[in-house]
């Protein structure tokens, strides 16, 4: 009480600008005015963190704990207030604050007889640990639990023989509440009680009585007591890891008796504890169940010698591969891709050549270890003669991307006469090639030389797996463009542009498409008709231009009429901006005026498919086309709806 | 119809074929195939459901697959639990159980499992207990609400032998794995500064007490965490505000993204075991971001606005790479985005669905991809980087020993004391 005191005597006789600016904060927590209460919180919230930082002046908090105190003990705030003012002593309380705040355990309110605890909890110092210890001994029978824990938050080890003295008590939730506590508190002191109790106790209280004697620590005896016998799974197979610590020899003795009963509770935690372990003698008695045990343990051994990176158990697993069924088969093809070698090279390849398929197996084969093999691959891309055999040892370089491998296959592709074996190699660099593969291609389909469809093929592919279409446009299709030689060979190159669709690519083929005398026209349309479907629906604009220019086809007026209805009815709300902004070309387009028409009345319900959260920005771009003479009614039904 | 479509559909028919088998009640629990409690490859795995707002809706998908029994759907909000429970019944699941309360669910034996999609208050103390009752358990994102909870749910991962996941998935998509590899092999040198994405919410209001809706049972969704009146905003699911905007219910945005985010960055930078040393509040000493600090000096700043439309930029000596989802992903050099993993390359753990991946490590007991560990470190990232923000000073932080440095104030917040009836379980 002296500290409160002296403190409240200095916010009384000094005029520090903490002390006065809290004050008010803290009266005006008594306000009606929510916004005003939160405004003060936060207020006091701030000057409290202040007065509590490493840089602060030392008694700069001391004045606002006097002043939140005060606050506290007057009725006239609202409860949740003083609940507040407790909060911030819980995080910001020194450790004088105890004293002041113990008589609030006694309080009428259970909230603030809560909160007070709470703050004794957070305390500094051992005089909360004191008058939480005395609470424990006086509190309501209700509330005894509530000490308890608190208590254990604290981290008071020194109460556990306080504690320890509920394990007698007749309610079993304060014996399991007592067993917790004295569990993470972790006091050996307590231990002869823990196994008093242990004797008597049945169901969770046991459970817990047991989980608690691990915590604290055991003997040997006590342990090889609990992995045998212990209440559930769980307790076993943490006494077993102990007891593989304290005993080597008795826990071989305890896993065999495990490994003959298949109903011992706790079993598979036993075997995933050995494969753990740094105990080989052990790890092979589990092992051997891959020979004949079920089949969902194999997969719970083989999962644990992956986890444990036990490369030794490579054969073991091999020999399990082939006749093994297909969900342990799975667990052994990706163990066999973190722990295997070149054995486990060559027979997941063997694998794969069987079914090609096979994703598992083709992540498997790109992480084993196999440098042999790379090697191997290498030199007969290198310097073999017989095509089928280099054309296999691409297949291992592109699953494996060894170093190298891009430019041994880049090498190949442009120099080799054998056709197989080029097409091979432009399929390999659809994987693993590098801009120098995207300009050998562009090249090659730019000459027109055998092979050019699976260049352009191989090219798209690449090029849209790569990624950033304006980055390859820039670099690599435009520049190939402009050097390309003549119609016939910048054609291919256009025929395949939708494979970096983008802005740019956009602009490119609207001037080809404008123009009736281009003779890249026929092209241009091709890679519009595949263009693939973007938030920006750029090839929208595309279809206008097709749609409008006098010498287009009947023909390629429908494309236009179908493509463009397809593009307003794209489902998904990330399409309803680029379908706003269309909506605005095509009614600012030279479009007879039934074209259009025809075309904005594609909703039937236009307040279903734009999103609640896209309208706004939808509205915004229509509204200005509600006076249009040709479509304003349709575009009015459409903002009308949302 | 292509390929695609055709094979959906199959998965569609034999989705719905297998939930019209499942009308039938199978309940029996994995310790009747005699796995000693655990589910085994081809078992029915019996799920429990725990907090039914809007996260779950992608969750109760799960029921759908086969080999999964819905068994309970848990919620303290009347309505929320309704709804759920009609959804269920909608996918033919009528036997599924509805419930209040989640001990129900926990400690029924008949369950294998839990998915934990509750505020954030709620997931350590419903996830640990769960794990001691020898299920597995699926939880959002981040792990927990103070730095205390996540060592404890480690801890309890590791003695009950639970598969626990993070609901942390852009670690399942693609375009993270790779940008994860691309930074972890060197490709883009040596890591300097990492830009994130996260925004902000509205800040938190108080409005005048309003009257508890008729069967919700407030005081259990206040829970651990400090008394305060009821208003309909401090317990409404958005995400636009709602509980998500107030501190004692997560760590507001570092909580929200920031446990997205942060957790790649973190794989990235192959520092799952450990952490930053500083936590810096934007404001600071005119410091114009906030930011966090590994030993390193790899510098992670919030919001920058030079993430060029990206959620997350790694920028490195010699590149960078820049990703979000929706399989974006953006590298200088250009090609290194596209360029495939050999055997010498570090490759990291590839999952390709994140709950999927869970029930894979139900059946077969191996980790997760991302388990208690993992969320635990990323979480503990969230709630310095959001405690450096309330307090508005830096905080350093020791991430070998996991405790706060020269500031006992701040250290309190390691943990926070719970509500009587509340406590963490062990």
């Amino acid at each position: 009480m002296k500290i409160f005191t002296c403190s409240f005597f200095i916010i009384c006789t000094t005029n520090l600008l903490f002390g006065q600016n809290i004050s008010g904060h803290i009266e005006a927590l008594a306000g009606e005015d929510a916004a005003a209460r939160l405004e003060s919180r936060d207020a006091i919230f701030a000057a409290f963190a202040e007065a509590t930082a490493p840089s602060a002046t030392e008694g700069d908090s001391a004045v606002l704990e006097a002043a939140a105190l005060v606050e506290i003990k007057r009725s006239s705030l609202p409860l949740s207030e003083r609940l507040y003012l407790l909060r911030i002593l819980e995080r910001f309380g020194s450790e004088g604050v105890a004293e002041a705040v113990y008589p609030l355990l006694g309080d009428a309110s259970p909230h603030i007889r809560d909160s007070a605890r709470r703050v004794l909890v957070a305390l500094p110092g051992k005089q909360a640990e004191a008058f939480l210890l005395t609470g424990l001994e006086r509190c309501r029978e209700t509330e005894r639990i509530a000490y308890i824990n608190a208590l254990v938050e604290r981290g008071a080890i020194a109460a556990a023989p306080a504690i320890a003295v509920y394990l007698e008590s007749s309610r079993p939730a304060l014996v399991a509440a007592a067993a917790v506590a004295l569990g993470k508190l972790g006091n050996p002191v307590v231990v002869p009680q823990l196994l008093v109790a242990r004797e008597s106790s049945d169901g969770i209280v046991l459970e817990k009585l047991e989980s608690a004697l691990l915590q604290v620590g055991l003997e040997l005896p006590h342990v090889v007591e609990l992995a045998r016998n212990g209440s559930n799974g769980s307790i076993r197979a943490e006494a077993f890891e102990q007891l593989i610590r304290l005993d080597a020899h008795e826990a071989e003795k305890l896993l065999r008796e495990v490994l003959s009963d298949e109903a011992f509770v706790g079993r598979l935690r036993f075997i995933q504890k050995v494969l753990q372990s740094k105990s080989p003698g052990m790890q092979q008695m589990v092992i051997a169940l891959l020979k004949d045990g079920r089949v969902a343990e194999k997969i719970v051994i083989v999962a644990a010698v992956e986890a444990a990176g036990l490369r030794e158990y490579e054969g073991e697993l091999l020999g399990l591969l082939a006749g093994a069924e297909s969900s342990l088969r799975t667990v052994i093809v990706r163990a066999l891709g973190n722990i295997g070698g070149e054995a486990s090279f060559r027979a997941l390849f063997d694998a794969f050549v069987e079914n090609r398929k096979d994703v598992g197996l083709k992540e498997a084969l790109a992480k084993v270890q196999a440098p042999q093999a790379d090697a191997k691959a290498l030199a007969v891309l290198k310097k073999g003669t017989e095509s089928r055999d280099r054309i296999a040892a691409m297949e291992v370089l592109e699953l494996r991307n060894v170093e190298g491998a891009t430019v041994l296959v880049n090498k190949v592709a442009s120099e080799t006469a054998d056709a197989e074996l080029r097409e091979a190699a432009f399929k390999t660099l659809e994987s693993i090639g590098d801009e120098a593969s995207l300009r050998l291609l562009l090249d090659f389909i730019s000459q027109g030389n055998h092979s050019v469809t699976t260049a352009q093929r191989s090219l798209k592919r690449f090029s849209l797996n790569f990624g950033n279409p304006h980055y390859q446009w820039e670099k690599l299709y435009e520049p190939a463009l402009r050097a390309a030689g003549g119609d016939a060979a910048k054609g291919r190159i256009i025929e395949i542009l939708d494979s970096v669709a983008c802005s740019q690519v956009a602009v490119f083929l609207g001037q080809e498409l404008s123009n009736a005398h281009s003779g890249l026209r026929e092209a241009a349309l091709q890679s519009l008709r595949r263009w693939p479907v973007t938030p920006s629906l750029e090839d929208g604009g595309l279809w206008i231009l097709v749609a409008e220019a006098e010498f287009s086809t009947e023909q390629e007026r429908s494309w236009a009429d179908r493509a463009l209805k397809k593009l307003l009815t794209q489902k998904g709300s990330d399409y309803n901006i680029g379908q706003a902004d269309l909506i605005v070309k095509i009614v600012q387009s030279n479009l007879p005026r039934d074209f259009k028409r025809s075309l904005l009345e594609v909703y039937e319900n236009p307040a279903r498919h734009f999103e609640s959260r896209r309208r706004p920005a939808v509205i915004e771009r229509l509204k200005p086309l509600l006076k249009d003479p040709d479509t304003g009614d349709i575009i009015k039904h459409i903002t009308d709806s949302f | 119809m292509n390929k695609l479509e055709s094979r959906r559909k199959f998965l569609k028919r034999g989705g719905l074929w297998g939930a019209g088998l499942m009308v039938a009640p199978m309940v029996l629990r994995a310790e009747t195939l005699g796995l000693g409690g655990r589910v085994g490859p081809n078992g029915r795995i019996n799920i429990g459901f725990i907090g039914m707002g809007g996260m779950m809706g992608a969750h109760m998908g799960l029921s759908q697959q086969a080999g999964i029994q819905p068994r309970y759907v848990c919620d303290v909000k009347p309505d929320k639990l309704a709804k759920a429970k009609e959804k269920m019944s909608g996918w033919n699941y009528e036997d599924v159980v509805a419930t209040p309360d989640y001990e129900d669910v926990v400690h029924d034996p008949s369950v294998d499992a839990v998915v934990v999609a509750t505020p954030d208050h709620w997931h350590a103390a419903i996830a640990i207990a769960a794990m001691r009752a020898g299920k597995d358990v699926y939880v959002e994102k981040p792990m927990t609400l103070t730095i205390e909870e996540g060592k404890a749910m480690v801890e309890a991962e590791q003695r009950y032998g639970a598969i626990l996941q993070v609901g942390s998935q852009q670690r399942s998509e693609n375009a993270f794995r790779k940008a994860a590899e691309i930074v972890r092999n060197g490709w883009i040198g040596t890591i300097k500064e990492v830009y994130a994405m996260l925004g902000g919410f509205p800040p938190p209001v108080l409005g005048p007490e309003e009257p508890i809706p008729a069967g919700f049972n407030y005081d259990k969704w206040l829970g651990p965490t400090p008394y305060e009146p009821y208003t309909a905003e401090r317990v409404k699911g958005s995400y636009r505000g709602g509980w998500r905007r107030y501190y004692e219910y997560g760590s507001r945005k570092n909580g929200d993204w920031g446990a997205h985010h942060y957790d790649i960055i973190q794989w990235a930078l192959g520092r799952d075991h450990t952490g930053p040393v500083r936590f810096v509040p934007k404001g600071f000493e005119g410091e114009p971001y906030s930011f966090y600090e590994y030993a390193d000096g790899v510098k992670v700043v919030r919001d920058h606005p030079e993430t060029k439309g990206h959620m997350i930029r790694f920028i490195g000596s010699e590149g960078e790479v820049l990703v979000s989802r929706g399989g974006k992903i953006k590298s200088t050099p250009v090609a290194l985005a596209k360029r495939p993993l050999g055997p010498d390359d570090m490759q990291l753990y590839r999952s390709m669905n994140h709950k999927n991946n869970w029930l894979e490590g139900i059946r077969t007991r191996r980790c997760p991809i991302c388990p208690a560990s993992v969320g635990h470190r990323t979480a503990t990232i969230c709630h310095l980087a959001a405690l450096a923000e309330r307090l508005k000073r830096p905080i350093y932080w020791d991430p070998d020993k996991e405790a706060i440095l020269g500031d006992p104030y701040a250290k309190r917040w390691q943990s926070r004391p719970r509500r009587s009836g509340y406590e963490l379980p062990a």
